[in-house]
């Protein structure tokens, strides 16, 4: 789109009769007009569906798709599961399905468990001080899990999945997840950066900045790797539904690399290109 | 009890005042920013004094910035209030450098390198690097085609410009 613009500037002002792009370059739609009304769109189609869906059979999936590896896969998977939960696709989907996930199994716990949850995750804050996070920057984030946490003992699966719903709350816990996983990379720098390292010289710092702590940026398998590491207390497992080979589709999991709890909630997420939801066992 | 999740905005106004109280309180020097009006925390005005040993030095350039309703999920946008004659700037007065920008929205082509916003950021860290964006021009991420022209090809003329509207700033 800007393509013409490095050799526009160096062009000679006096070249009369050749066409000069800033002539009307200024008429059309701008680069930046053009990105706003392509993310109002992905916006208007993303706001069609939940941030958060109901629970759904399997087989729901199959109606997607006519692909003979795809509706294998599904198959063979419905056999073991109870089923999936639509997760909007706004780039945040991973996150929130993690988050999401990790408060319906807290919401099961009895009180004296969700205290303690609740002050394990409160008290990784530190972590984000470590990692030379401003109070001021991350405070709002934190308070809103906490105050979930709070609300947690009364809610119901329902109940809760209104609370997701509700972009504020989704989006405080998403950032506050988002922030755990940046800080462990941060400070476990000697573990990442072999993986961070691209020839291109990209640091610690900007890999989280562009793709951890930027809102609505996709979780790759380092930035879920972290999370797990920073949370601790789950243990996640990625179903991938891809084209690759096999009837059954590939299973990848994370565990933290030093656990705290003795017993982990297991989260499972299934993942179809470019897409997280949540995978029910 | 069930209780309703917070009202919608609640976080941006509650963000938006402490990061005002932390500006007037410990504000980096050659800065001030604040609401225009303390009943629209969403309307800021800020002044920024040109940094030393460049063009723009004596100069105090006034701007508006505007936030969303989801900030400080989405960034801000920056617009001069004066003239402003820079490769950054467009002829509005909006402010094009990448920290104004999440990642994947890439109008300029920003370097890979260079910092994103992200919910993390603040007002300071913009108004900083709004700083040094006049201390060093990026001209691979031209905003102002003619600016970026002239800073290429003839610093003189720019700085020659650029002093022109610092006069203007401080209605000399």
């Amino acid at each position: 789109m800007m393509s013409g613009q490095d050799s526009e500037v160096n062009q000679d002002d006096t070249s009369a009769g050749t066409i000069n792009p800033s002539d009307y370059v200024t008429e059309e739609l701008d680069d930046v007009t053009i990105l706003r009304l392509t993310q109002e769109i992905k916006d208007h189609e993303a706001s069609k569906t939940p941030l958060v869906g109901e629970l759904k059979p399997i087989s729901v999936l199959l109606d997607e798709y006519a692909d003979s590896t795809f509706r294998a896969k599904i198959k063979a998977l419905g056999g073991g599961s109870t089923g999936y939960r639509p997760i909007r696709g706004d780039g945040n989907c991973a996150w929130r399905a993690f988050a999401f996930r990790f408060f319906e199994f807290a919401q099961s716990y009895a009180p004296d468990q969700i205290a303690e949850l609740k002050s394990r995750i409160m008290s990784l804050t530190k972590l984000l001080n470590e990692a030379g996070y401003n109070e001021n920057g991350y405070i709002d984030f934190v308070e809103e899990t906490e105050s979930l946490f709070d609300r947690l003992p009364g809610l119901t699966t329902e109940t809760l999945v209104s609370e997701f719903n509700n972009m504020e709350v989704s989006s405080a816990v998403i950032v506050h997840f988002r922030l755990l996983a940046a800080a462990y990379v941060k400070t476990h720098a000697e573990d990442y950066m072999p993986f961070i390292d691209d020839g291109e010289g990209t640091t610690i710092e900007e890999y989280c900045n562009r793709q951890i702590e930027a809102f609505a940026v996709e979780a790759d398998h380092l930035a879920l790797s972290a999370l797990v590491n920073a949370v601790g207390v789950a243990d996640l497992g990625v179903v991938y539904m891809d084209r690759s080979e096999g009837e059954d589709a590939v299973v990848h999991t994370f565990e933290p690399m030093s656990a705290s709890a003795k017993e982990r909630m297991k989260i499972d997420l299934l993942y179809r290109p470019g897409h997280y939801d949540i995978f029910y066992r | 009890m069930y209780k309703k999740p917070s009202a919608k905005g609640g976080t941006a106004i509650r963000r938006l005042m402490t990061e005002y109280k932390q500006l007037i309180n410990d504000g980096p020097d050659g800065i001030s920013a604040g609401p225009i009006d303390e009943d629209n925390f969403f309307e800021w005005e800020c002044l920024i004094q040109g940094p030393e040993d460049t063009p723009f030095e004596g100069g105090v350039f006034p701007a508006t910035l505007t936030f969303p309703k989801d900030y400080p999920l989405s960034p801000p946008t920056m617009k001069f209030t004066c003239e402003m004659f820079h490769p950054n700037v467009y002829k509005d007065g909006t402010v094009c450098i990448s920290i104004l920008h999440p990642p994947g929205d890439d109008p300029n082509m920003y370097e890979s390198a260079s910092e994103r916003w992200s919910p993390i950021q603040s007002v300071e860290k913009i108004l900083i690097s709004v700083m040094s964006m006049l201390a060093e021009p990026n001209d691979e991420s031209g905003a102002n085609i003619d600016a970026c022209k002239v800073w290429r090809n003839d610093r003189a003329e720019y700085g020659r410009i650029v002093k022109a509207n610092v006069r203007k700033t401080l209605g000399l």
